[in-house]
């Protein structure tokens, strides 16, 4: 079993979607959302799985983002959206990333995975690559 | 000159200008300053020269609470604990010096102001190098300079860089041996343990002290000026012991003899993992002490005073040390694949060349607490005396704080956007029995203050009612901030030496 799901499904039993899902990965990229950014911010991860993991815990706390496919990647994509990200390079998203985690910081949304304290948009972040891990081929 | 107690016959009484109880950093330090000075000095000293195992038993003790070996934190032969400290030496800051809302019982009858000349003399007593003052404990520009590496750029004000300057260590009684022997003007009695200080019938003055040696003999001194210097637990003890005349104690008609014991607590092994995007983001400066111009110097973090303020916390300081890459060897199986992401998430803030894990230790400022004491256990030493008895809890508002202050350090490192904390000490409702590690600092127990009500000391550490009675030492700050004590110990009793030069003992009995 995908170790990503393994954990999500440790960690919240209740999370009816995931709960069928499959060894795979790329929904996201697949998916409506890669016009959003998510599919370019994905992209900033070159080892998704290890982000995965951390969203995985992440998620386990989660079940309203983790029981449902769509509400994460649709709250990050609104979040990029509101900070005026209309597609751009990857070094504009890299610094659009760090502001966005900067101001969690400085404002005080941060996250405790395992005890590292992360911000919430870097949960997030890990919690897309959780999700696009799981989710089954067959469903894209 | 150098006696040994265990040659004086038995029922000698001896007369002497200034009597100084115990021959560790606070006595040595005062009888230096004494040298040359036209009063005969007596240091009276409970061990030789060496570690003896009869006389070090005198140091044993009970506890209550944290179960705490009261004799292996301290040593009972001339240079005393000094013989086994580390060196590590900082000032209190100056707002350690205030009355803080937030910190009961806190205030001392003194500033940093006033302390800062004798804290730069101070630094000379402990050899700390050539050339420096007390303003180079803060000056992260000058260490820059100097080679030390620039600060941590932080994006808040929650943590500044702090310097340790460290000390060889300094054993002060072989450093200072010479020096006191040869002085004409004092004499050091060896293997003499100090039983009771005696004052007269309406308990104004000190008149002698009774001596005892472990060979069962006993002679007394009569001094005009009396300095208690046995540290901060043997401090209260000894007043304690001080019975005969007032029965609770010398010094302890408000009950404060001996209570707002407090301890550094130093968690042990790490309170935070910082993953870092690139090794070179924390200066070596904070790794291990580098020696510069002759001075051992580490660079450490700790909360700034507008943090301090604002969020009315305790102080803390935090030394950083490398541990590892993320996920390497030695890294427990649990920890492993989350430090990957981790990593990962550092390197897509800043691609750093490499992230590395750091661990962050510390030491906590405590509370004063009254129900934090030494008291008089039952059971008894080789002498007959009642040993201490060491009631000691850190508090659960210490923990929270301390715990606090780790989440803001999360908060600091991830603004500043280089590194991620994890937070290996968490709130909890009670603090757990491996959390409690502690730095032998032994602080608060004979505490200074203008007010006898409140202080058993008043600001020129003399015991409040007894006209001839100083007492030297950890045992007479009012609040322990959250550094090593010895700096602050020397430069009081400079201060203190100062001020009994200055006194007129002329047609003083
Ligand atoms: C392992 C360890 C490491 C430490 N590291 C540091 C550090 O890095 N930095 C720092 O600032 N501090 C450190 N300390 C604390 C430091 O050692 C003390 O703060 C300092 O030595 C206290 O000085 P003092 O003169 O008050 O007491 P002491 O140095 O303890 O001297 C007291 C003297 O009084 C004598 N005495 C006691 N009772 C009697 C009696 N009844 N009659 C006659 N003589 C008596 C004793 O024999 C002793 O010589 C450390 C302590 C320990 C144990």
């Amino acid at each position: 079993m995908d170790i990503a799901r393994r954990e999500i499904l440790a960690g919240a039993a209740a999370m009816a979607v995931v709960a069928f899902a499959g060894v795979s990965g790329g929904f996201l990229l697949r998916s409506g959302f890669d016009r959003a950014g998510i599919a370019d911010l994905l992209a900033l991860l070159p080892d998704k799985h290890a982000a995965a993991r951390i969203g995985a815990a992440w998620l386990g706390r989660h079940n309203e983002l983790a029981s449902s496919w769509d509400t994460l990647p649709r709250l990050v994509a609104e979040r990029l959206a509101k900070s005026g990200w209309r597609g751009g390079d990857i070094d504009a998203l890299r610094a659009l990333v760090a502001s966005l985690v900067r101001t969690d910081f400085e404002t005080g949304a941060i996250e405790d995975v395992d005890g590292w304290r992360i911000s919430r948009f870097q949960a997030e972040l890990c919690g897309l690559a959780c999700l696009d891990a799981s989710r089954p081929k067959a469903r894209g | 000159m150098f006696v040994d107690g265990r040659q004086v016959p038995s029922g000698t009484v001896l007369e002497t200008d200034i009597a100084i109880i115990g021959a560790g950093a606070a006595g040595i330090t005062l009888a230096r300053e004494l040298i040359g000075d036209s009063r005969r000095v007596m240091l009276i000293e409970s061990g030789g020269f060496d570690l003896d195992t009869d006389t070090q038993a005198l140091y044993e003790g009970e506890s209550q609470g944290v179960d705490y070996a009261l004799d292996a934190a301290r040593l009972r032969y001339f240079g005393g604990s000094t013989n086994h400290w580390g060196g590590f030496c900082r000032p209190l800051a100056e707002i350690d010096f205030e009355t803080r809302d937030w910190v009961p019982h806190s205030g001392w009858p003194l500033s940093r102001a006033d302390l800062d000349p004798y804290y730069t003399r101070a630094q000379a007593v402990c050899q700390l190098g050539r050339d420096l003052t007390a303003a180079d404990f803060d000056d992260t520009a000058a260490w820059a300079k100097r080679g030390l590496g620039a600060p941590l750029p932080f994006a808040d004000d929650a943590f500044v860089t702090r310097f340790f300057i460290y000390s060889a260590p300094l054993r002060f009684g072989e450093a200072y041996r010479d020096e006191v022997g040869r002085a004409p003007n004092i004499v050091t009695y060896l293997n003499s343990n100090v039983l009771e200080i005696v004052p007269d019938a309406m308990a104004r003055q000190v008149e002698l002290l009774r001596i005892g040696t472990l060979g069962g003999h006993t002679f007394d001194i009569r001094p005009k000026i009396c300095v208690l210097a046995c540290g901060g637990i043997e401090n209260a003890r000894l007043l304690l012991l001080s019975s005969s005349v007032q029965p609770a104690g010398l010094g302890n008609g408000n009950d404060l003899v001996g209570r707002f014991f407090m301890e550094h607590v130093h968690v042990p092994g790490q309170i935070a993992l910082i993953a870092m995007d690139d090794k070179a983001a924390i200066p070596a400066g904070y790794n291990e002490p580098k020696e510069i111009n002759g001075a051992l110097v580490r660079a450490i973090l700790m909360p700034s005073d507008a943090y301090l303020r604002r969020e009315k916390r305790l102080g803390l300081n935090i030394a950083i040390y490398p541990m590892r890459a993320p996920g390497a060897e030695g890294t427990p199986e649990a920890e492993r694949p989350s430090e990957a992401g981790i990593a990962q998430l550092l390197q897509l803030q800043s691609a750093g060349a490499s992230a590395t894990i750091f661990g962050a230790s510390c030491a906590a400022e405590p509370i004063p607490t009254p129900g934090n004491r030494v008291l008089l256990a039952a059971s008894r030493d080789a002498l007959g005396q009642n040993r201490a008895k060491l009631v000691w809890r850190p508090t659960i508002e210490e923990h929270r704080d301390l715990a606090r202050n780790v989440d803001a350090l999360g908060q600091s490192f991830g603004r500043w956007g280089r590194g991620l904390v994890k937070a290996l000490f968490t709130e909890k409702p009670a603090w757990g029995e491996d959390e409690i590690g502690w730095g032998n600092h032994h602080v608060g127990t004979t505490r200074m203050a203008i007010d006898p009500k409140q202080g058993v000391v008043d600001a020129d550490a003399r015991v409040h009612g007894l006209g001839n009675l100083y007492v030297a030492g950890s045992s007479v700050f009012p609040t322990g901030g959250p550094v090593n004590p010895t700096l602050t110990i020397v430069a009081l009793t400079l201060r203190l030496a100062d001020h009994i030069k200055s006194i007129n003992l002329t047609g003083r009995v």
